[in-house]
């Protein structure tokens, strides 16, 4: 068994097995990544580890979320000038065309920009643009540990899904005018709804922070919060350099 | 000018042109279309061609309406045992898989559909016939053109959908083996996205459908102008009637 103390709710916990995605936390659910974002966001804010429930109240500072969990946004709201954002429901946020409004201290995008239309770089870019110079992106997406950056729909511009039936298919004008379509989507949360664009790499993701002005810091376990991590997927904290 | 009483509504109506789609009924609107459907049932039904409004109620006279314009369900219904159909909306027909009740009709009314049914296009009119009562009739339109064979847009339709791009429609649709197929520059009548035109019919094309069919074909008469039934040399209405 392994004992850990959640930092997001402040569960004491004892779990079998502890896993990026399957929920640990006997309390609130929470999972290993969850957890580090609460953990991450502490260090670099703080610069000690503490649980989400002993944040101090700080309106100075300015942060963002993309689609953070409740357990962790609402929290957030609450202590910091911090509101979370989502790309299909009020308050909207799209990292494509974000708005002008900059200078914030950190961003969280959590599981996010797998599914973020491309050009990827683009969005790597935006995210810099938004942030204070030595801002932070608390930033978890898969990656594999080998090979390049595999995009699904490289030339992804005027699309739809389509559910036929024999199944969900994606159809695509390119810029140039081709029509496109695309056999076997792979969806997260359910058939035909949130598109898989592509597999990051660690290369690719590394070459895309790089390309943005970010120096990245790779998660590191912490299993007092039950903060235990595969080699790949690893959570990574990008600094605006 | 021509003078013109419309069959429909019973108007005396004075225009400069007189069009199949064009409303021409200063009072209800109808075009040449409307005004010959009502001509040719009346003289399938009764021989001599009667204003909509003269119709004697006849409940032993069974019909079906294939999306048939209004006024003309309003007045069937109330003289025949008739029953006007959607695609989509109720009651519904699928002439594609017409339910086993829907059969025995002494007429069936289908104007400007067939265009519009997903191939193979044989099964409608195949369907149109097993319908029918013999002896029966259909009062049948379509776009229509002399020259050539009947042209499929999708022959290969199958599993399949309309999807709007910011670009416009496109059809995507896998075929009976699996292959997929994209199609560009779709036409739809009754407005962008709505009903999608599958297919450009040929006269010879027509013809050798309701041959198969077991049907016979009688292509309307030029004009009747006492009911401002004008025509083209294309696209004109059709009878088609089952044999005896």
């Amino acid at each position: 068994m392994i004992d850990f103390l959640c930092n997001v709710c402040g569960a004491r916990c004892s779990a079998k097995t502890i896993d990026r995605e399957i929920p640990s936390c006997r309390k609130c659910g929470s999972n290993v990544r969850f957890r580090w974002i609460v953990h991450a966001l502490s260090m670099e804010l703080f610069g000690k580890s503490l649980p989400l429930k002993k944040f101090p109240k700080r309106k100075d500072i300015r942060g963002f979320g993309m689609s953070d969990p409740g357990e962790i946004g609402y929290p957030l709201s609450k202590c910091l000038d911090y509101t979370n954002t989502f790309y299909d429901a009020e308050p909207r946020f799209d990292i494509q065309s974000p708005p002008v409004s900059t200078a914030y201290d950190f961003i969280t995008t959590s599981e996010v920009f797998e599914h973020v239309p491309p050009p990827i770089q683009k969005a790597f870019n935006n995210l810099a643009r938004l942030l204070k110079p030595d801002g932070i992106v608390i930033f978890t997406t898969p990656w594999e540990m080998e090979g390049d950056t595999i995009e699904h729909y490289p030339n992804l511009y005027d699309w739809q899904i389509v559910k036929l039936q024999s199944g969900y298919l994606v159809v695509n004008r390119t810029a140039s005018g081709q029509l496109e379509t695309f056999e076997k989507p792979e969806f997260h949360r359910g058939p035909g709804s949130v598109l898989e664009m592509r597999i990051f790499s660690k290369s690719g993701l590394l070459a895309n922070c790089e390309a943005a002005g970010f120096a990245v810091t790779m998660a590191e376990d912490y299993p007092a919060y039950g903060i235990v991590w595969e080699k790949w997927s690893r959570g990574m904290i990008l600094r605006k350099q | 000018m021509i003078d013109f009483l419309c069959n429909i509504c019973g108007s005396n109506c004075s225009v400069e042109t007189i069009d199949r789609e064009v409303p021409s009924c200063q009072s209800c609107g109808s075009n040449a279309r409307f005004r010959w459907i009502v001509e040719a049932l009346s003289m399938e039904l009764f021989g001599r061609s009667l204003l909509l409004k003269d119709f004697p109620k006849r409940k032993d006279i069974r019909g079906l309406g294939m999306s048939d314009p209004d006024p003309l369900p309003d007045t069937l219904e109330v003289c025949f045992d008739y029953i006007n159909t959607g695609y989509d909306i109720e009651p519904k027909l699928d002439i594609l898989n017409p339910p086993p009740q829907f059969g025995a009709f002494d007429f069936i009314v289908s104007s400007e559909v067939f265009e519009h049914v997903q191939p193979p296009i044989q099964t409608a009119f195949n369907n149109l016939a097993r319908m029918l009562k013999p002896g029966g009739s259909v009062i049948f339109s379509v776009p229509w053109g002399w020259p050539g064979d009947t042209v499929e847009f999708f022959p290969g339709l199958y599993d399949y959908e309309v999807v709007k791009l910011r670009s416009g429609y496109v059809l995507v649709n896998r075929t009976r083996d699996g292959q997929l197929e994209t199609f560009d520059g779709l036409v739809f009548h009754g407005g962008a996205g709505a009903t999608l035109l599958v297919r450009d019919f040929s006269v010879s094309g027509i013809a050798a459908n309701c041959e198969a069919a077991g049907l016979t074909m009688t292509i309307a008469e030029e004009t009747d102008l006492r009911y401002g039934i004008v025509w083209e040399k294309w696209s004109r209405g059709m009878v088609l009637r089952k044999s005896r």
